[in-house]
């Protein structure tokens, strides 16, 4: 795939080629949404409105990391569903089984291919840190998920959030610091070669 | 052995990410190397975000390309386009500006006309103290008595403060014709009677003396004439902007057709 290339189409309206954008890049961002929203439906609107927006400014995109680019728009995607969460709060209807029972968990999206002692130790896990990410003030929580989850180096982080370099190695740090001691409490469900034995004071 | 504060837990989360200078690196390896709790700090911090790093990445639940219904799109327009459109606003705006003007232009000068005839005994009765019709006389008589009208004017001085200024002797002057800017050029003590000056040019003089005490009020406001060519103008942006905007409709109109046989 000729990235540069089908970014030059897509800003000259086709859309063909920035629907192969997508494909490309879609999982990232859902990833990205999910773990910022911990929502499947919040996270699937959000990752939609993304896309959308970024066809529109596609304009303004001036080079650089276009997986970057998208994050960033993702991100702000996400800020905006949570604004709207804010404003009109709902209750998220669950996912149900064949049996038409709510299903309380959504193991149902892990990867099938593991073993049922994998699925449920990942499940397990998943939940844990997702727990320990929805307790991080969003700000924080976008700096964790677009550097330890997306990989972004800080200069690619500060970019997508339009924030000074101290400002994210600061806001990593502390999210991280957070996150240890929220794990804590979840150290019996971790792989023991993470679990945490110290608790280092600040 | 200190416990570490947050600066040295932000460094060594900088530091797991790579992202210290040289120097900054080897001052906390350096540290790392005696201070167990800082080594503590930095074992659990990598932990932790080894922990995250194992998140799972899920696959998106559906495809989120974009329909062209969901993008509006629009076809892609020829570039004169623009400038067509661009062109027929600013001519329809400057003919509705002009047509506007003309409109309004007898509006305001007929309230100056009804004006003028209240305005004139007083602007009259100033340095000569005449009448309208005393005026009048001396307008169509110059010609006959011009040594006899023209010694009061000249034999009395103007009042300090009331000398006429150039507007006002124009404003009064425009009325006669041309000749008028090379009369009211001479001040009035370097007049001398010349029995050559054409008696259009002397009721010009009389006018203008005659308003010397009367103010701007003397000058009988009569709008010029205009010969501009308005109507042509107006004619011709009318032809502009319906030029202009038929040719960005058509435009418009066969690129989206064109653009909608390619896409079937």
């Amino acid at each position: 795939m000729d990235e540069a290339a089908l970014i030059r189409d897509a800003q000259h309206g086709d859309l063909d080629a920035f629907n192969r954008l997508v494909l490309a890049y879609q999982d990232a961002i859902y990833n990205t949404a999910l773990r910022i929203l911990s929502d499947e439906d919040l996270a699937a609107d959000a990752t939609q409105d993304a896309f959308l927006s970024a066809f529109r400014s596609l304009s303004s995109f001036r080079g650089g990391s276009f997986r970057g680019w998208l994050l960033r728009t993702v991100t702000n995607a996400c800020y905006d569903e949570f604004r709207r969460k804010h404003r009109h709060p709902t209750t998220p209807l669950e996912p149900v089984t064949d049996d038409n029972e709510e299903m309380d968990t959504s193991r149902w999206l892990t990867d099938p291919a593991m073993s049922p002692e994998e699925q449920f130790e990942t499940a397990e896990l998943e939940h844990a840190i997702q727990h320990c990410l929805d307790a991080l003030p969003v700000e924080f929580r976008a700096v964790v998920v677009l550097a330890d989850v997306q990989m972004l180096d800080y200069s690619e982080v500060a970019a997508a959030l339009k924030k000074p370099l101290g400002t994210i190695k600061s806001r990593l740090a502390r999210a991280r610091l957070k996150l240890r001691e929220c794990l804590q409490a979840f150290r019996e469900l971790l792989p023991s070669a993470y679990r945490l034995e110290n608790e280092t004071r600040v | 052995m200190n416990t570490p504060t947050f600066r040295d837990l932000e460094n060594l989360s900088a530091y797991l990410d790579g992202q210290l200078t040289t120097n900054e690196t080897k001052r906390l390896e350096t540290r790392l190397k005696s201070d167990a709790d800082l080594r503590s700090a930095l074992d659990d911090l990598r932990r932790t975000r080894e922990l995250i790093h194992r998140l799972p990445h899920h696959r998106s639940p559906r495809n989120f390309t974009l329909t062209p219904n969901m993008v509006r799109l629009r076809p892609p327009l020829p570039r004169l386009y623009p400038i067509f459109r661009f062109a027929a606003s600013i001519a329809a705006l400057l003919l509705i500006f002009t047509f506007a003007t003309n409109l309004a232009a007898p509006m305001v000068a007929v309230p100056m006309m009804a004006k003028a005839p209240a305005a004139l005994p007083y602007g009259m009765g100033g340095g000569g103290g005449d009448t309208p019709a005393e005026s009048e006389a001396l307008m169509t008589e110059q010609p006959l008595g011009l040594e006899a009208m023209e010694a009061p004017a000249l034999a009395e001085p103007p009042r300090p403060g009331t000398t006429p200024t150039p507007e006002q002797t124009m404003t009064a002057t425009e009325i006669v014709g041309d000749t008028v800017p090379e009369a009211t050029q001479a001040a009035p003590s370097e007049r001398t009677m010349d029995k050559n000056i054409t008696p259009a040019v002397i009721v010009t003089e009389q006018v203008s003396v005659g308003g010397v005490g009367g103010g701007p009020e003397s000058a009988p406001a009569v709008p010029p004439v205009s010969t501009f060519p308005w109507i042509w103008i107006e004619i011709g942006l009318g032809f502009l902007a319906v030029g202009c905007g038929l040719t960005a409709f058509f435009m418009r109109r066969r690129a989206i057709q064109k653009w909608h046989q390619k896409a079937k």
